[in-house]
């Protein structure tokens, strides 16, 4: 294993593909202060999807917030909904931390960024 | 900082087969966030002692529960209440056992206060809870060290000072200011967090540094007693003024509330406050001395506690009960009733009561702000129940 912050969804073998449908499922996930899905915020690291298994890296803004277990219970809610997964791994992390640089360009302008 | 890697391999594999499995997982979590609702009690038993020394201070004829009752208002609602459930907060957040010793250790020092213990018993309690606290932001501080978290660390330290004064033979009128810093910079603290969304401004900020250094000096003058003190109050009141202001113009309430459902609803909340804590910073820099009169006292720091503490409060909970106990707490149309009642009621109490010196309106309104902290409880607790009943029949 590599002691990466991304060293969870490397444990797993590649899925693209189903990993893009399962990110995009990812945007039901909304974080309730701000109105705008975690996705788009760029809360979700990583996803990937091996066997019918997703491991996810996601963050919240910062480490003084308590939203990670609501976060990690909304993700593994929705991908396991998906049905196209059995099993759901998340892990909450801070390394790197986030930034609003991290935003989609979408949800930056919508927040007045120009 | 590697979740992992801090950790160590062994524990990261454990912990992925804790959260991972579709059944474990989830039981994982359902096992200790009710571990968490004792002590989030410990804070609403020092709420409910808190709202009936409020009662008994507005001169409503009720039996006194201790001696202390009455006096014991303020510190039990700001430490007692906020404290454990703010520190509980970021003890989730954190996630490290430790955390939660400050949320317990503010609840049994409350609970101390109430029992009519000797106060240096509750205090001290009091005290060790924001050590813990500040050391919880401390590890925050070196995970991702950032000027939010400094201004809500900066919160922490008024909690301690607060106890350290009082242990120091201070009276509750004259640690006051430290405990609405206490709650004012954690909550701005947080509100400048979310702000960075919207890409802050190096003028925006320096005007955050501006009022906040403000307040954060006129706290410091309060200490010293007499003249200096109450050109202390002028100058954290002139900090509040520049923290509204700050809020009104920056926090991103201002664009959420465009938006439906909780976060509209948690806007109100947020906006609502921000008028309340131009309210509070034009009194202190108004009076000076807050102890002045009765009114004036009441006028400074209801505004300052209900107003904007609580209005806060009531907009967080449907996002702040979930995450900390792990119940579903989902936003309704009603949540609406509280708040409204809230803001009613305060300006009843400071405007008809604390201004214009009618008594009747001053205890009315003093008795709505307290009904609507209630009905808050109530509708939550129902609410998060009915939640609940309705997630198990799904199943």
């Amino acid at each position: 294993m590599r002691d990466t912050p991304l060293s969870v969804t490397r444990l797993l073998a590649d899925g693209d593909t189903e990993a893009g449908q399962l990110r995009e499922q990812l945007r039901e996930v909304i974080d309730p202060e701000l109105g705008v899905d975690i996705v788009s915020l760029g809360l979700v690291y990583d996803l990937q999807v091996s066997d019918r298994t997703a491991a996810v890296l996601a963050t919240t803004t910062t480490p003084a917030c308590p939203l990670g277990d609501y976060i990690t219970a909304e993700i593994e809610r929705v991908l396991l909904a998906s049905g196209a997964v059995d099993r759901a791994y998340v892990e909450i992390t801070h390394s790197p931390a986030w930034t609003p640089q991290m935003m989609s360009d979408e949800t930056k302008r919508a927040f007045g960024w120009s | 900082m590697n979740v992992l890697s801090r950790r160590g391999p062994r524990a990261g594999v454990a912990r992925r087969a804790e959260t991972g499995d579709t059944g474990r997982g989830r039981a994982g979590r359902r096992a200790a966030a009710p571990a968490r609702l004792p002590l989030l009690a410990l804070g609403v038993v020092s709420l409910l002692a808190g709202l009936w020394g409020g009662l008994l201070l507005l001169g409503l004829s009720l039996p006194t529960l201790r001696s202390t009752t009455a006096a014991d208002h303020g510190p039990l609602m700001a430490l007692g209440f906020l404290g454990t459930v703010i520190s509980l907060e970021r003890a989730v957040a954190l996630r490290r056992a430790w955390g939660f010793v400050a949320p317990a250790a503010a609840g049994v020092g409350a609970l101390a206060l109430i029992a009519g213990l000797p106060g240096v018993i509750g205090w001290s309690l009091l005290c060790l809870a924001s050590v813990v606290f500040l050391l919880v932001y401390a590890v925050v501080m070196m995970i991702s060290p950032a000027l939010h978290v400094g201004v809500m660390a900066a919160g922490g330290l008024c909690w301690y000072v607060a106890t350290v004064l009082w242990l120091g033979g201070r009276s509750i009128p004259q640690i006051v200011p430290w405990l609405a810093g206490f709650l004012v910079l954690t909550i701005i603290g947080e509100r400048l967090e979310l702000a960075r969304v919207a890409l802050l401004s190096r003028s925006s900020v320096r005007a955050f540094a501006l009022g906040g250094g403000a307040f954060a000096a006129g706290l410091a003058l309060t200490t010293i007693t007499g003249r200096v003190a109450e050109i202390g109050v002028r100058v954290a009141g002139a900090g509040l003024l520049a923290l509204a202001a700050w809020g009104v113009r920056y926090d991103i309430a201002r664009r959420t509330i465009r938006l439906g459902g909780v976060t509209r609803f948690m806007a109100c909340c947020l906006l609502g406050g921000y008028a309340w804590l131009l309210v509070a910073g034009l009194t202190w820099l108004a009076a000076g001395d807050l102890g002045g009169s009765v009114a004036l006292y009441d006028a400074a720091l209801h505004a300052v506690f209900l107003g904007f503490v609580m209005s806060m409060i009531f907009g967080h909970a449907p996002v702040i009960v979930p995450a900390v106990l792990g119940v579903r707490l989902p936003f309704r149309p009603w949540f609406y009733a509280h708040v409204a009642l809230l803001h009613a009621a305060l300006v009843l109490r400071l405007l008809g009561g604390d201004a214009l010196g009618n008594r009747i309106a001053w205890q009315v309104g003093g008795a709505g702000t307290e009904l609507a902290v209630v009905l808050f409880l109530a509708v939550s607790v129902a609410t998060a129940l009915r939640a609940r009943r309705s997630r198990a029949g799904a199943a």
